[in-house]
């Protein structure tokens, strides 16, 4: 208090302004911003990464790649041929262990600059796989799986 | 003298904040709407020239008009408009992700949508990373807005969702140098080729 006016010094008004104003990003960031955040960081960084030739377990399950096939012609009879410059690669994967009910998975392949769908070949019990158009001059170097939200839960080097 | 700078000095909260009012009032009466906010960024380009924007490259081939439209690859079928066909020839291409091009056009004061009666044979399929996709959008429009001397309409393509991305503008001259016109146009199906 100050000359008995009964109002607050200016330094302490400040302090208060800024107090609340701590509380108030005190809340919004962990709360609000954060969230956000995380859930688009989870669509551009992979959760677990798993290297060439190798398995890792993530939430009971073992993922690891099992093989990868470029093709200049599509396989499967009666199907269209590949797009002028294109090549057809196909990659399985192999999951152990409890799928929990009602998960679905996108495969997407990557070179660290550009991203193509795959289009899902019949899964077999513990195996999924994948099969990609890409341009002939592109160099594939990852498997993403991919939940339906668009966050990368494990990536597979190739 | 004295009295009358007194009486300023008394007045100026009541004038500081009436003048602090009326300024948030004026911000407030022009405040961007949400479309200007998250409006996509356009990339503006003629018939023929190719427009590259973020993720997404497309030229305009040309423009063909006329009543009917004739697609050739399975289901065959000729469809009469109740207004007039404007089909687009283009080739569109995603740089970077997969994803549906998207597009409208803009005929005089009008927007209008490609028409979902060519779905196997238009353009709309998901783009990949570097794969062009060749072929044709149709639109359905009333005859009069497209004669020929009519104002320049305008093709827009862009990528899942415009809102603060990259959308293609490209403006088509209604003259005989940028269309053509038959009494029945052909839907050729879509090609695609990587780049």
């Amino acid at each position: 208090m100050t000359g008995g006016t009964g109002r607050l010094a200016l330094w302490q008004r400040n302090v208060i302004g800024a107090a609340v104003a701590a509380v108030a990003l005190g809340v919004i960031i962990p709360f609000d911003l954060w969230p956000q955040w995380a859930d688009y960081r989870a669509t551009v960084e992979p959760a677990h990464v798993i290297e060439p030739r190798e398995s890792l377990a993530v939430d009971g399950q073992t993922w690891s790649v099992a093989d990868v096939r470029h093709l200049r012609r599509e396989p499967r009879p009666g199907a269209p041929a590949l797009p002028e410059g294109t090549v057809l690669t196909e990659v399985t994967v192999d999951r152990a262990g409890v799928v929990p009910p009602d998960t679905y998975v996108i495969g997407v392949l990557t070179d660290g600059q550009q991203r193509w769908r795959g289009e899902s070949l019949a899964p077999t019990q513990g195996q999924l796989a994948w099969n990609f158009v890409v341009p002939d001059d592109a160099v594939p170097t990852a498997l993403d799986i991919t939940m339906l939200d668009g966050s990368i839960p494990i990536r597979l080097q190739l | 003298m004295r009295l009358r700078w007194h009486g300023l000095r008394s007045m100026a909260p009541a004038l500081a904040v009436t003048a602090a009012i009326a300024a948030a009032a004026a911000l407030w009466h022009n405040l961007p709407e949400p479309t200007d906010i998250y409006k996509p960024f356009d990339v503006h380009a003629a018939v023929g020239q190719q427009a590259t924007g973020h993720g997404i490259t497309a030229i305009v081939d040309g423009v063909r008009i006329g009543p009917k439209v004739h697609t050739v690859s399975p289901p065959e079928k000729t469809v009469q408009s109740v207004g007039t066909w404007v089909v687009v020839d283009a080739a569109v291409a995603s740089t970077r992700d997969f994803g549906l091009p998207r597009t409208e056009l803009i005929v005089g004061p009008n927007t209008y949508g490609p028409s979902d009666r060519f779905f196997l044979t238009a353009l709309g399929a998901e783009l990949q990373a570097g794969i062009t996709q060749r072929g044709s959008w149709a639109f359905e429009v009333p005859p009069d807005l497209v004669a020929a001397g009519a104002d320049p309409i305008s093709l827009r393509v862009w990528m899942n969702d415009e809102r603060l991305d990259s959308r293609i503008v490209v403006t088509i001259p209604l003259d005989d140098q940028h269309v053509s016109r038959d009494d029945v146009v052909t839907l050729e199906p879509v090609r695609k080729a990587a780049k």
